[in-house]
């Protein structure tokens, strides 16, 4: 009943209106009439009378189909409840008890066979897809694939079947489909596939020439960069080799779109194509890589010099990521993160002072700070980390004043 | 909310919007001899919990009324062990919720270790 909130709201604001129109209609005619009379008010009578009895007609009609609608769309969607329950229970007992099923599967099966077979993994799962075989529907979307005249509609009900069967027959058939005219359907083929070789356990020379393969049609510039993303996270670790390929060899705008979905999976792979993309002179590509460093908490140690010279970046969200991703160095360079606290932007102070925290004696660095920094934003926002570290340690209360004399290394003091 | 007959000590919530999976979830447990309560939604679940105390709650995360880690903090979690079912690439939001969770599953998932795991969550409880 929830969905249909919506649709019961609009009905009644609908009747709503309708009312208040015909209100306002009556209203003005009565002002008209009994205020203001004038020669031709007898002839107004008849129109506003029809005026009215149209307007009540018309939210009675409006209202009955609004109620005739929710109606309809409540029963389709609770038929289609009990029958996705039933045909689940009868799908089970099939594949678990061999119990015969009740019929042959219907466009209600279908979609709760592939359900199934999209959330499962396993025996079970395998004797699903047998059976869409087996009931024809395979060879069925593949013929809609292979006719040229198949509608649009219909085709990418095919795609998105064979989307979630996994099956390795219909993958050359995707192929095809990422060279088709219309851009819909050439990206529902792309993210069918990816979801495919993603799961699939392919043999690895198969997995290669298929991963190539979207590499190509990625290439020619065919998909959005969202489409990207969302195949290479649908490919999963099948994904590293298109990732690899997109970073060597992509335009900067998917190379952008490859680290952040690198940076998303948290990843520690491919360091080594990450790490050439620290100087490069896209500063978009800059920031991602070191994004990527800073969610995988690993900075190699021979990229330390370059993640330090990123500090002095002259764009501002460079220097932020190499300062989250200085707080991950062995050891944490606490004299350049003090020198940052004082930086023009505040997500790099910010970035600074929570990056202290990580050295041993940070909260007493962090002390210091508050108290003895050049900078009076570095202050501030020394004494606000402090502030919050403190709150998330239980509250403890914050103590500014330094413990002992100030740092070698502050710059008041050198 | 459905209940299946008791049959075992161990009740196991299920909260998952999905019908074809829920019903595949309540399946493979009722023939591993669990007892099982099931959720289509948060607020129902929220319901369930105000009164009852399940040994074992599997989550989905993706739920009609709300995300489902918002249920986490109105779980005994001395008397009730979560088990969170996430699909592919949902991960990230598990890890900032580590200490939230006892367990977790990503989709696709294998039924026979499911039942292992929530068998596993039971008997720690």
């Amino acid at each position: 009943m929830k969905g249909h909130r919506p649709v019961l709201g609009f009905g009644v604001l609908s009747l709503g209106i309708s009312l208040a129109l015909t209100l306002l209609i009556l209203a003005t005619g009565v002002t008209l009439l009994t205020d203001h009379l004038h020669p031709g008010a007898r002839s107004i009578w008849p129109v506003l009378i029809f005026t009215c009895v149209i307007g009540g007609l018309s939210c009675v009609i409006l209202s009955v189909l609004q109620f005739v609608q929710l109606g309809a769309l409540q029963s389709a969607e609770l038929n289609a409840t009990v029958r996705e329950a039933q045909w689940s229970e009868a799908l089970l007992a099939w594949a678990y008890a061999d119990v015969p099923l009740p019929g042959r599967l219907d466009e209600a099966g279908v979609q709760t066979l592939l359900k199934l077979r999209d959330s499962l993994s396993g025996e079970v799962s395998d004797r699903l897809k047998t059976l869409y075989g087996a009931q024809g529907w395979l060879s069925r979307d593949l013929r809609l694939l292979a006719r040229r005249s198949t509608p649009v509609v219909v085709r990418a009900e095919a795609i998105e079947r064979l989307a979630l069967l996994r099956e390795p027959l219909a993958l050359d058939a995707l192929d095809q489909e990422l060279r088709h005219r219309h851009p819909e359907i050439r990206a529902l083929a792309l993210l069918a596939l990816s979801r495919s070789v993603g799961r699939l356990e392919l043999h690895r020379t198969e997995r290669t020439s298929r991963v190539l393969a979207l590499h190509g049609a990625i290439i020619r510039g065919e998909f959005s960069v969202g489409q990207v993303q969302e195949a290479l996270t649908l490919l999963g670790e099948a994904g590293r080799l298109l990732a690899h390929e997109l970073l060597l060899g992509a335009p900067d705008i998917l190379r952008a779109a490859t680290l952040d979905v690198l940076a998303r999976q948290r990843t520690g792979a491919l360091h080594r194509e990450v790490l050439v993309l620290l100087s490069s002179p896209n500063a978009e590509l800059r920031a991602g890589a070191l994004r990527v460093l800073v969610s995988s908490a690993q900075v190699p140690a021979d990229s330390a010099l370059t993640v330090l010279e990123l500090t002095e970046d002259p764009t501002a969200f460079v220097r932020l990521q190499a300062t989250k991703a200085a707080a991950y160095l062995n050891p944490v360079p606490a004299e350049r993160l003090w020198s940052l606290l004082g930086d023009p932007h505040w997500w790099v102070r910010r970035a600074a002072a929570q990056g202290l925290l990580h050295v041993p004696e940070g909260e007493r660095l962090l002390s210091d700070a508050a108290v003895r920094h050049a900078d009076r934003y570095a202050r501030d926002i020394a004494r606000t980390t402090l502030q919050e570290h403190g709150e998330r340690q239980l509250k403890m209360p914050l103590t500014l004043q330094p413990v002992r004399p100030p740092l070698a290394y502050a710059p008041g003091s050198t | 909310m459905t209940v299946t007959p008791r049959s075992s000590p161990a009740t196991v919530l299920l909260v998952e919007d999905n019908i074809a999976i829920r019903t595949l979830q309540r399946y493979v447990l009722t023939r591993a001899g669990i007892t099982v309560v099931e959720c289509a939604d948060l607020p129902d679940a929220e319901n369930y919990l105000r009164t009852q105390t399940p040994e074992v709650i599997v989550l989905d995360l993706n739920l009609p009324g709300g995300h489902g880690l918002n249920l986490l903090p109105q779980i005994n979690r001395r008397r009730t062990a979560v088990l969170v079912m996430t699909a592919m690439g949902q991960q990230h939001t598990l890890n900032a919720s580590e200490d939230l969770r006892d367990d977790f599953m990503t989709k696709p998932f294998d039924p026979d270790t499911f039942v292992l795991r929530v068998q596993n969550l039971a008997r720690q409880q």
